[in-house]
């Protein structure tokens, strides 16, 4: 089953901003298991309240506007997801192997920026054992 | 508790935009388009992906906000107040008490309720209580 599990946001202000949803939401940081994005400048914080992720990405070089920036989605099958998508869309391009994130960036028929993986976007291991 | 449970897009062909995550993704509706409106309500089972009618162009189209549930609304709102002082908050008191309007510190909208935005009654319930 296919599921929204991660909301993106960019902001000049990540450590600010992650404050701001541990301190209000109880939101809490998912410590292992992210490596540095590639190319990217400025500390990320991937949040989460134990099955949903919140990423918040440092926009430091402003490579795009601040704000809500795209989502994620858990496919069961990425080969049948992309199969499907191309009746809508002509072109996927497929992220490399080695991306430590999720492995296709495709938009939907608007525009909006959709992440897609079979890993996930968390471990999915208790958040409590996770820490421990 | 709080958790993050819809992600609202805005749209000016939300039919066409719902079909899309429909066919594609699997996701369901969960909830009844409101009379005289286009705004259309789908899930994964879990989150619901709000696709807001924009036919008026009142917004852009794209991510338009998200929305966290909370099991203590009085207990976040006073977290948010004391973080934010100063900034306002829409809280409808009189018909909708659990349920609140706010920005995050880089102005990114967020719908909180204590109810959630799905009434947590599996999908197929809704499509029973549809057909009677």
């Amino acid at each position: 089953m296919n599921q929204l599990r991660h909301l993106a946001i960019r902001t000049e202000e990540p450590e600010k901003l992650a404050a701001f949803y541990i301190d209000a939401f109880g939101f809490r940081e998912v410590r292992d298991g992210w490596p540095p994005a590639q190319g990217q400048e400025g500390k990320s914080y991937h949040l989460t309240d134990g099955y949903f992720e919140l990423a918040i990405l440092a926009n430091v070089p402003n490579q795009s506007p601040n704000g809500l920036y795209h989502f994620g989605i858990k496919v069961d099958d990425i080969d049948e997801t992309a199969r499907k998508l191309r009746s809508f869309q002509k072109q996927l391009q497929r992220r490399p192997e080695e991306t430590s994130f999720a492995e296709l960036r495709v938009s939907d028929i608007d525009g909006n920026m959709i992440d897609l993986s079979v890993q996930g976007f968390l471990d999915y291991k208790p958040l409590k054992s996770a820490k421990d | 508790m709080a958790q993050i449970r819809h992600i609202a897009i805005s749209s000016d062909d939300t039919e066409k935009l719902a079909r899309f995550y429909q066919e594609v993704f699997g996701f369901r509706p969960s909830g009844p388009t409101p009379e005289g409106r286009k705004t259309i309500y789908l899930t994964d089972g879990h989150v619901e992906l709000a696709i807001l009618e924009n036919t008026n162009q009142q917004n852009s189209n794209g991510l338009h906000h998200f929305g966290i549930q909370t099991d203590d609304m009085d207990d976040t709102v006073d977290r948010i107040t004391k973080i934010q002082p100063g900034k306002s908050m829409v809280r409808p008191q009189a018909n909708e008490p659990g349920k609140a309007w706010l920005s995050d510190p880089s102005g990114n909208h967020i719908y909180l309720s204590k109810n959630g935005t799905l009434d947590y009654q599996p999908v197929e319930k809704y499509a029973d209580r549809k057909k009677k």
